[in-house]
């Protein structure tokens, strides 16, 4: 028998773990101090990430204990045979610098590897910061010596993450480095950076189908033949008939469609992560840029849809002959910054396309009907501009009582604001400060709804919106999507406990 | 090369072991690491992280901090945090990056402890090796923190009362079921052993604190040994390396006993006795305690030859003439393709290093293929090893993975249910599917399977298999 450790017997208040929105600092609201990591791994890691390139092997040079968790990240996945690993020993760091056993290593991998791959992810660590690894000199020997693969330079180094990029960002941007320039595809899409695939259903999906676009991502709904990550989307839908609706959406199933990228007409990221990688990747080609995030406002929806059609009206009006042409990435928005009000002939232009505002108010309304004063709760990992989301829900008329960040983006500077005014009461609460450690509720003890799986699991309940990186959806299809999640959510419990600590929540998994 | 893993995944580290070994004692555990020990620590390596409030935390270390030292800061956290739990002690573990950088944590544990009154101290890791030696190594540290001589009014006459002793190196790592505990303690006690302390699940750091009260220590695991030799030399108790497995009992509380008789240590399983028959070889491959006492009972009931593979740190002074210590990929193909055809009895992750003429016997570890198959996870001080691996013989399949589980449920996810045609077709791997069956009812399916040899097939196997594998006995 296990022996419970006991939570303390004295009060722990949450004092620098909780403030009111009123009080807090912007955009950093709580102190840096030891970090506690909730029992809650829905969101993606590089491992989820990387794999996302078809025909694609990844290989880490790293230490034991930072190895352990890729390679069972990989196992989990069911994923074991496109991952392999060479462990770096004491002895690496007297001896050299980490060239010779990362160049080696690698070297005795592909060969022994039972296929040969298109691609190679190589990721190297902290350690080969510090001890001033040539990087290099380590892939252009390992480029000589395989002429055939594309390595792709990758990163797995927390300890910069705080001062520079994360691996996630570089990742993101390392993952499309093979992408070489084809001749352009007006109509072709790519939606990029994101973990999650993009949802037929959503505005941005459908305006691309109404101008006569098509959608190429990586983690599409084709993926291994399984609908991955949207399928509880369209329960409803037969697979035939979602071939016949969906027809827009190219799969990604190997390395050439994956290299189809180069021909893309414009690139758009959803991620706030995604933006640094897609906005090199667009740079580099020549190829309009858009950063659509998961906007929760109507207004706010609208702008992003604006900056959608008038990218897509621009692009089609391209010939198919500017391919790879030098020139500055057209930018129609970049990170972190907003595109501004649409113009007046603009909005007159759109006036007449803009779906769902009203739809999405009332499922709003319907859900509010069903859910009424219940307290509410929601963490960023549902969703990225989840101050955004927060403030939807309260104008709809939600007891939104506190959302779970550790920092704010510095895009919801206008929603932290508007918040801070309208809704001063409203709680931010830290995930990893480590009083968060006991102030979270047993099992089943909470009474609330709460907006994904860290908002559950902090607030010990079965009753929770089980979404990570919004899901795929997006704009008012989203907030009518989200709103019947809210009401499923609140009509069914879920298994919170078997839920939340699985990894990379909608990509494959064996547990 | 030795160092390259391209099939098999790497063993749980030694930070990991650390937080393992401390989890229960009421103590904070701080990584002084950027950020990824914490989370691959309490998904893959901890089973009690959601439902046990423990105190173990990470510093999140950045690139400035590790170029500057920034020792002030860490102090600070670690204070400011300390302040808010008052734990039983503080240690703090070393990860790569300050152990290049050459961190003074002595120094630093000095100051907290200082500052904070509560015991401090410092774990040597430096992520670059694996659990065993973590684990050891915090053992090692509760041994010379907290163990003290004991009163003299507690050394009564080995006449006058039952044996003492100390179990040590019991982490979920290595006894992931959950009935493991209370299976040792049942044993260590129905043979006449009063246990002083649990090092370290169910038990406190009051417990702990009485150690040296023991008359001898039992070694479950490599994570004991460091703490083993400690109090061997610092309070003189001998240890003894193993522990009782189904029908090893005899010989191995003959060992303990003659360990406090002799006051040497034992080793009671290195040294197996030669194979009486032909029959094929048992090889066992993983944490070389389990092993050699698994490998010992299989030896007693089959009869045949065994040899042990271990694959973790120091597994050496654990290893008889006949096995060896193996380090990595390429070394464990090579050796198991020198013993020809054989039983492995290892984890079902060990699977594509086999070459052809292995059989994989399935035993999941949490310390190698993490919460995977924590499922089927068996209590080894029930298991019973030769019954696997006779019943295993008699089925007559390659294992593969993944499980069945595995395997069926994309096909369940995707509309396709499939018919017993398709379950026998993917049914390569019996022992998964006995371990699985509840996992499958879990998924929606009616099972029914056979083997392809027909020595079972009715539902009456079922039955049985599903009764074992409910009764915790697979």
């Amino acid at each position: 028998m296990l022996r419970r450790v006991e939570r303390p017997d004295f009060h722990i208040d949450e004092k620098d773990a909780a403030v009111r929105i009123a009080d807090a600092e912007f955009p950093v609201p709580f102190a840096h101090r030891l970090e506690f990591n909730a029992p809650v791994h829905g969101t993606w890691n590089i491992v989820h990430i990387g794999l996302m390139v078809p025909d694609c092997h990844q290989i880490y040079v790293c230490a034991d204990n930072c190895m352990r968790g890729v390679v069972l990240t990989a196992a989990e996945m069911g994923a074991g045979d496109r991952f392999s690993s060479v462990l770096i020993e004491e002895n690496d760091l007297y001896d050299q610098n980490l060239e010779t056993i990362t160049i080696e290593g690698v070297s005795d991998v592909i060969r022994r590897l039972p296929y040969r791959p298109r691609a190679v992810t190589v990721f190297l660590v902290c350690l080969h910061h510090f001890v001033g690894t040539d990087a290099a000199f380590v892939f252009k020997t390992l480029e000589e010596r395989f002429p055939d693969i594309d390595f792709m330079r990758c990163w797995m180094d927390p300890v910069m993450q705080k001062t520079g990029l994360t691996p996630e960002q570089k990742l993101k941007e390392s993952m499309f480095r093979p992408v070489r320039p084809l001749p352009v595809d007006p109509g072709l899409v790519c939606v990029l950076g994101d973990n999650q695939a993009l949802d037929p259903d959503s505005d941005i999906a459908q305006t691309v189908r109404e101008a006569g676009g098509r959608i190429l991502q990586l983690n599409d709904w084709k993926k291994h033949g399984e609908r991955i990550g949207i399928s509880y989307l369209r329960k409803a839908v037969t697979d035939k008939e979602a071939q016949e609706a969906y027809s827009f959406m190219i799969p990604c199933e190997n390395y050439d469609d994956y290299l189809r990228i180069g021909s893309a007409g414009l690139f758009i990221t959803r991620s706030p992560l995604g933006v640094h990688g897609v906005y090199q990747l667009a740079k580099r080609l020549g190829r309009p840029f858009l950063y659509l995030p998961p906007v929760c406002g109507e207004d706010r929806i609208r702008q992003e849809l604006s900056k959608l059609r008038s990218a897509l009206r621009d692009n089609l009006q391209q010939t198919a002959g500017a391919a790879g042409t030098a020139g500055a990435v057209r930018t129609a928005g970049t990170a972190g910054t907003d595109a501004g009000e649409p113009d007046a002939a603009e909005t007159d232009h759109l006036e007449g396309s803009i779906r769902d505002e009203s739809s999405a108010s009332k499922a709003l309304q319907h859900a509010l009907g069903l859910i009424g004063d219940t307290e509410i709760t929601i963490d960023y990992i549902l969703n990225p501009r989840v101050l955004s989301l927060a403030r939807r829900l309260l104008e709809a008329g939600f007891r939104v009582t506190r959302v779970y960040l550790d920092a704010i983006l510095p895009e919801e500077e206008e929603d932290f604001l508007w918040l801070q005014k309208n809704c001063p009461d409203l709680i931010l609460n830290a995930t990893i400060h480590p009083k968060m450690r006991v102030l979270h509720n047993a099992e089943n003890e909470g009474k609330m709804l709460a907006l994904g799986p860290k908002a559950a699991w902090f607030g010990g309940t079965a009753h929770f919106v089980n979404l990570v990186d919004y899901g795929g959806i997006w704009g008012n299809s989203g907030i009518e999507k989200l709103a019947a999640l809210m009401e499923d959510a609140w009509l069914n419990e879920k298994d919170t406990r078997s839920i939340v600590p699985r990894k990379g929540q909608g990509c494959a998994c064996v547990l | 090369m030795r160092q390259v893993f391209r099939k098999i995944p790497v063993y749980t580290g030694d930070v990991s072991g650390v937080c393992s070994a401390l989890f229960e004692l009421g103590g904070m555990v701080v990584m002084h690491d950027p950020s990824g020990c914490n989370s691959t620590y309490n998904t893959h390596d901890e089973i009690r992280w959601y439902d046990h409030d423990s105190l173990i935390f990470i510093s999140g270390l950045n690139e400035m901090e590790a170029i500057m030292g920034s020792d002030e800061d860490l102090i600070r956290d670690i204070t400011e945090s300390a302040r808010i739990y008052s734990p039983g002690f503080i240690a703090i573990a070393n990860s790569p990056i300050p152990y290049i950088t050459g961190m003074d944590f002595d120094a630093i544990s000095r100051l907290v402890e200082e500052e904070t009154g509560i015991p401090t101290f410092y774990i040597t890791t430096n992520g670059m090796h694996d659990y065993t030696r973590g684990a050891g190594l915090a053992f090692r540290q509760l041994a010379e923190n907290f163990v003290t001589e004991p009163a003299l009014t507690d050394k009564t006459a080995l006449t006058d009362r039952s044996l003492r002793c100390n179990i040590l190196g019991m982490t979920p790592l290595d006894f992931a079921a959950a009935t493991s505990v209370e299976s040792l303690r049942s044993k260590v006690e129905a043979a006449g052993f009063e246990i002083v302390s649990c090092w370290a699940m169910g038990d406190d750091l009051e417990g702990i604190r009485k150690s040296a009260m023991a008359d001898v220590n039992l070694v479950v695991s490599s994570s004991g040994l460091a703490a083993a030799r400690y109090m061997f030399r610092k309070f003189g108790i001998p240890f003894t390396a193993g522990f009782p497995a189904e029908g090893t009992e005899e010989v191995y509380f003959e060992a303990v006993t003659r360990a406090v008789q002799t006051g040497e240590n034992q080793f009671p399983f290195r040294d197996r006795r030669e194979p009486v028959n032909d029959t094929l070889p048992v090889c066992f491959i993983g944490e070389p305690v389990i092993m050699t006492s698994l490998a010992a009972q299989a030896e007693e009931r089959i009869g045949a030859p065994t040899y042990v593979f271990g694959a973790t740190e120091e597994a050496d002074v654990f290893l008889g003439p006949k096995d060896a210590a193996l380090c990595g990929e390429e070394e464990l193909e090579e050796a198991l393709g020198k013993l020809g055809r054989t039983k492995v009895v290892a984890d079902p992750y060990y699977k594509d290093v086999l070459p052809a003429g292995c059989e994989l016997i399935s035993l999941p570890h949490l310390a190698f293929s993490g919460r995977i198959l924590l499922n089927e996870i068996p209590d080894l001080f029930r298991l019973i090893i030769h019954r696997l691996v006779k019943l295993h013989k008699r089925l007559g399949h390659a294992l593969a993975l993944p499980s069945l589980a595995a395997v069926l449920r994309p096909l369940k996810n995707s509309g396709q249910v499939p018919g017993t045609q398709h379950l026998l077709r993917s049914c390569t791997r019996p022992f998964g599917c006995l371990c699985s069956l509840t996992r499958l009812r879990a998924i929606g399916y009616l099972l029914t399977f056979t083997s392809s040899d027909g020595i079972l097939t009715s539902a009456s196997f079922n039955k049985a298999a599903e009764r074992k594998c409910e009764s915790g006995r697979i």
